[in-house]
């Protein structure tokens, strides 16, 4: 099943607290996995966020950040279960993040979750109170960001399986999906053709690199690679994507993938049920997306 | 009239309950319901059940003579594969409401999503909102009645029944192999008194009628089943 939830507020406000409220009411529609990720704060630095299979391949990732940027402040690194968590500050040339972002995942037992400035991925296996207590999540003023609750229906049930997903494509764009993709190793088969390397065997993540390929191609356009998706992506899918200046979605032809909209007072809420508006809005009725339909809000 | 609280009992007690204070005194309210799902799902034995607050999906599901009353929003498949009786909801509801019903009545005061009345067989569905994509797909027999806007591809592949609609620009939202009609004389009669015993404001001289269109199709025979929901329900013993 999964849920996914979609936030705007130009203006800026909480979007990490009232995504996770939005989340905490859908996670009857997936217990296996929590995630959102989160744009616009006001820093300006580079914040690097990976998941590290064992305690020695910290001196691994710290190497090859070493080759591309300089290291501001001391990883922050925290045990979940069984990975390390760690979050690096980083001075480092904009062209120098999608090489970064892409030497980290060509290593075994390294994943970036997020690389960019003014952005973060947290994601972890479990719910959203699993989220909750083993990141330590940021609740800056933000303008928008993305959430998802993972229903496995495919690949592992663990921290990197979660959403959003993102790719050294273009480092910037997350994307969160609810659904199936039939024709996933096709995808694969030409991704990995273009130098992606895949990290997991979730479906979602062939649809991450998907756009975020478009996106490098067609110099940043949004709406271009989610309609490039619309047509590629075979399957039954709802996606919101968003990356630092944009929020866009995508639905299927057939509308099998419940996803609504809502709109009021400098707000833009996505989501998959009616009861996640109820997070900011007593009581509202959202409009459901046209099947097929594509839209992309400007920040 | 009884009361039952729901607020810390799962779906299955709850209907359990319900079904034993339906039998004892044949009215019974719900208080904090608190979207649950499954809510008053195949209650056997006619009566009148009012919940207080919205409810989450599958609520009224295969009821059988039950007159159910949602003070709120509904979540999806309100009134799924309902036999005989009545749902009524004063809010909204999400997709999917009355999905395969036989007989019976839903109405819903407010809007609703994307192919209600999808697969009905028979009974009247009423929505005073609007309606989201695919309103009526593929339905076999009954009424579907939208006061408001439809969404797109509304009647798309309908077999039978009727879908009644006030949308002046319905007739270029229509799905295929369905026309845009007028309404019959006995219809807007059979819309007047709906209207009137739902305590509804409309006309039914304003309504339109998306109807199946007969050419095209196969020579195959529709499935016609002579459907008695009545005789579904228990005998008192």
């Amino acid at each position: 099943m999964c849920g996914i939830a979609g936030l705007i507020n130009r203006q800026g406000m909480d979007i990490s607290s009232k995504l996770i409220e939005m989340l905490s009411l859908i996670q009857h529609r997936g217990p296996d996995a929590s995630g959102i990720s989160i744009y616009g704060s006001a820093t300006d630095e580079v914040s690097l966020r990976v998941s590290v299979k064992r305690k020695d391949m910290e001196e691994v990732l710290l190497n090859i950040v070493g080759q591309y940027g300089t290291v501001l402040s001391p990883p922050v690194s925290q045990w979940i279960k069984n990975v390390i968590f760690s979050e690096l500050q980083l001075a480092i040339d904009d062209n120098d993040i999608p090489l970064l972002h892409a030497a980290i995942n060509s290593i075994e037992g390294l994943y970036v979750h997020s690389l960019g400035k003014g952005m973060r991925v947290y994601k972890d296996g479990g719910t959203i109170i699993d989220l909750n207590s083993n990141h330590k999540i940021i609740n800056n003023i933000a303008t928008h960001g993305l959430g998802h609750v993972r229903m496995a229906t495919e690949s592992a049930e663990d921290i990197n399986a979660a959403h959003p997903f993102v790719s050294p494509f273009y480092p910037d764009l997350s994307i969160v999906h609810n659904g199936q993709f039939t024709n996933y190793f096709n995808l694969r088969r030409y991704l990995e053709s273009k130098g992606a390397i895949f990290k997991t065997l979730n479906d979602s993540e062939a649809a991450s690199h998907l756009i975020a390929y478009a996106m490098r191609e067609n110099g940043g356009d949004l709406e271009d690679a989610l309609r490039m998706a619309g047509e590629e992506l075979d399957g039954v899918f709802c996606i919101i994507a968003a990356t630092a200046q944009q929020i866009g979605f995508v639905r299927d032809k057939l509308g099998i993938k419940p996803l609504l909209l809502f709109e009021k007072d400098g707000l833009t809420m996505l989501g998959s049920e009616q009861i996640e508006f109820t997070a900011l809005f007593p009581d509202v009725y959202a409009e459901e997306i046209e099947p097929g339909e594509v839209r992309v809000w400007n920040i | 009239m009884e009361y039952i609280d729901a607020a810390n009992l799962k779906s299955i007690e709850l209907n359990k309950e319900i079904i034993n204070k339906l039998k004892q005194c044949g009215e019974v309210t719900i208080q904090n319901p608190h979207s649950m799902h499954n809510v008053a799902t195949g209650l056997p034995d006619p009566g009148k059940v009012i919940i207080q607050g919205s409810t989450g999906f599958y609520t009224g599901g295969f009821m059988e003579g039950t007159t159910l009353l949602v003070e709120g929003n509904v979540g999806w498949y309100a009134g799924d594969n309902m036999m005989d009786g009545e749902l009524v909801i004063s809010k909204n509801t999400g997709c999917n409401a009355g999905t395969y019903i036989y007989g019976g009545n839903i109405v819903v005061y407010g809007n609703t999503g994307s192919r209600v009345g999808y697969g009905m067989k028979g009974g009247t569905i009423i929505v005073c909102g609007s309606a989201g994509p695919w309103a009526g797909q593929m339905t076999l027999g009954g009424k579907l009645i939208i006061l408001g806007k439809v969404g797109s591809k509304v009647g798309e592949s309908m077999y039978k029944g009727a879908i009644f609609v006030r949308d002046p620009e319905a007739g270029d939202k229509m799905g295929s192999n369905v026309f845009l009609d007028s309404i019959k004389a006995d219809e807007e009669q059979e819309l007047k008194s709906l209207f009137a015993r739902y305590d509804i404001t409309a006309d039914p001289a304003e309504f339109k009628v998306i109807r199946p269109m007969q050419t095209g199709r196969h020579t195959y025979v529709l499935f016609d089943p002579d459907l008695k929901p009545e005789l579904s329900r228990k005998m008192p013993v």
